[in-house]
């Protein structure tokens, strides 16, 4: 009862554009209230309690990272090396960006951020070669959904802060399908591009002197990604020290080395990562007490039961979870659901046998399209309003994509070997 | 001069709990593996700064209006109903930050004797920053409501 009316407040909280921290905070609060068997109290401290934690910790670091990456220069970097490997194919500009998202992933764990980035630099120039505005931004805004897989992504540790596994073995776990669904969107854009003509940005392929000098300018951001990943697959590093070191690595390549660097530039990073590490926490927190609140409820115990019922089938479980995800994420920010559904599905999951990684990068690359996906994507309006296309428009052009960021999804989801083969090697 | 110094203090605290927690970090992975001798009592430390860059950052960014939101339903409405209902919301966001600061208000004043295991430090200082950052976050919200009524109020008198 309690619980319905909390789940209400919830709703009409987010229907009326209240900030989304305070609707679950208003819905929790409400509850406590309501039941009367436990002090309110405990509200405030459930919400403070999800802060106490080590691993949500790595947070800042890795969005500090990524405010600090195109200030430092290692974007345009990495885009010479992208443009030098694959300019030469057919829509080469686009397959340059995706291979550039691919690249950032490695080092940022926010793909909006990296979205709206990607979206200034590159879809002007996208449209000066000849592309469509609303293709370029599709290709973008697809482009970008990889940075949350590839790992340091904010979904992963999200994630194996929730489910109680290790974040490093997420982290590894989003390696293969990150790069998977980079091909994917490569093989697309060579098929569209082939359909409507879009030249090559360049005349002919890679030559080694010129693919030498491209490496040499990226090495130290490529050092970088090897740092993050070897160091936490090896165990050198938790992954908060892992961004901690590759912060203090980005700010000294950034001052010293390609001295592009400056202290105003540094402040505003600075600044961004205050706001953006609070939004999200406190997002975070209050979600892990509704979280709390729904298995204290034992909610979970019922959903297991409910959907045990009807099957018994991991595969069909996984795949009505899919289509429930693809629609949910069309409204719910990616990071919040995770939270509040991720507990009340673990039974579940673990009944039916599934394995708790396999899942959860199943989930995350799912909510990720969502991303994607009108009335609610973040990365989509995010995408739109900087280049001024249209949600029609964005629709059509990112079509094709979309469809193969689906046929990732439905790989992810029936060969679990994709994930789980990295982490467990 | 000075109301332009008070009216970016949460941002400069959040900056420095931000950057302290990043330099801590830093200077911790340093003394680990370089010089071998873990400082035991950062993680307290870092956890205590990090409730308050997360609180204090929420005020800083309540200013900017810039907290995440599902704003679908809320564009489909005409733009004189846009103005009544985010009057609507910012009022019923100031009652749930300010019972929110209030109950943390409440867990902090009986948390006083609850100290952290090593450093000794009474949960006071963790817990007080949930009352400093939802009034200070309540206390933007009133300003901006202010702001909002008097351009309604102007505009109607052109």
């Amino acid at each position: 009862m309690s619980v319905g009316i909390a789940c209400l407040v919830l709703i009409t909280g987010f229907v009326i554009n209240i900030p989304v921290f305070i609707a679950v905070i208003a819905a929790i609060v409400s509850y406590f209230f309501l039941a009367g068997d436990a002090s309110p109290m405990i509200a405030a401290q459930r919400i403070v309690g999800a802060s106490e934690n080590t691993t949500l910790l790595a947070i800042p670091f890795f969005i500090f990272l990524g405010n600090l990456l195109n200030h430092a220069g290692i974007t345009r970097r990495l885009l010479k090396l992208a443009e030098i490997l694959t300019g030469h194919m057919k829509g080469g500009l686009a397959q340059s960006n995706v291979m550039l998202s691919t690249l950032m992933g490695g080092m940022s764990a926010s793909n909006v951020a990296d979205c709206a980035m990607l979206c200034k630099m590159l879809v002007p120039e996208m449209t000066k070669l000849g592309y469509g505005r609303a293709f370029s931004t599709a290709v973008t805004a697809a482009g970008s959904l990889i940075t949350p897989i590839i790992p340091p992504g904010m979904a992963l540790i999200i994630y194996a802060y929730v489910a109680d596994v290790s974040v490093g073995k997420m982290f590894m776990s989003g390696v293969v399908p990150g790069i998977m669904c980079a091909i994917a969107l490569m093989v697309t854009i060579a098929i569209v591009a082939r359909v409507r003509g879009y030249k090559p940005a360049r005349a002919h392929g890679p030559t080694w002197h010129e693919f030498w000098h491209a490496l040499k300018g990226a090495s130290g951001a490529l050092t970088l990604v090897l740092v993050i990943l070897g160091g936490i697959r090896l165990g050198v590093f938790t992954p908060t020290e892992a961004g901690a070191v590759a912060v203090a690595y980005v700010i000294f390549l950034g001052v010293f080395v390609y001295k592009e660097l400056k202290l105003p530039h540094l402040k505003e990073a600075l600044l961004e990562t205050s706001l953006s590490t609070a939004t999200i926490m406190l997002i975070i927190m209050a979600c892990s007490a509704l979280a709390w609140l729904f298995t204290w409820e034992q909610l979970s115990q019922s959903v297991a039961g409910f959907i045990t019922g009807y099957s018994s089938n991991p595969y069909v479980f996984l795949m009505v979870l899919n289509v429930f995800l693809l629609i949910l994420g069309m409204f719910i920010e990616g990071n919040a659901a995770i939270i509040v559904l991720v507990p009340l599905l673990m039974p579940t999951v673990k009944l039916l046998g599934i394995d708790p990684i396999h899942f959860g990068l199943m989930m995350i690359l799912n909510l990720a399209i969502g991303c994607l996906t009108p009335p609610m994507g973040t990365v989509m309006f995010v995408a739109n309003s900087i280049t001024g296309t249209k949600v029609g428009e964005f629709c059509r052009e990112g079509f094709p994509l979309f469809v193969a960021l689906i046929v990732c999804l439905l790989l992810v989801t029936f060969i679990p070997a994709i994930s789980t083969w990295l982490p467990y090697l | 001069m000075r109301k332009k110094l008070l009216g970016a203090l949460d941002d400069r605290l959040a900056n420095l709990c931000t950057l302290f927690i990043v330099i801590i970090t830093v200077w911790a992975v340093f003394t680990r593996y370089m010089l071998n001798s873990p400082i035991l009592w950062v993680e307290e430390i870092l956890l205590a700064a990090y409730i308050w860059a997360i609180m204090l950052g929420a005020a800083a960014a309540m200013k900017r209006r810039k907290h995440i939101s599902i704003d679908v339903f809320f564009t489909m409405l005409p733009p004189k109903a846009q103005r009544y209902a985010q009057l609507m919301n910012d009022a019923i966001s100031i009652v749930v930050l300010v019972v929110f600061g209030w109950l943390g208000l409440e867990l902090a004043m009986e948390s006083g004797g609850k100290i952290t295991p090593i450093l000794g430090v009474s949960y006071i200082y963790l817990n007080l920053a949930i009352p400093v950052g939802s009034f200070w976050m309540a206390i933007y919200l009133v300003i901006h409501m202010i702001n909002d009524m008097r351009k309604q109020a102007e505009g109607e008198n052109k």
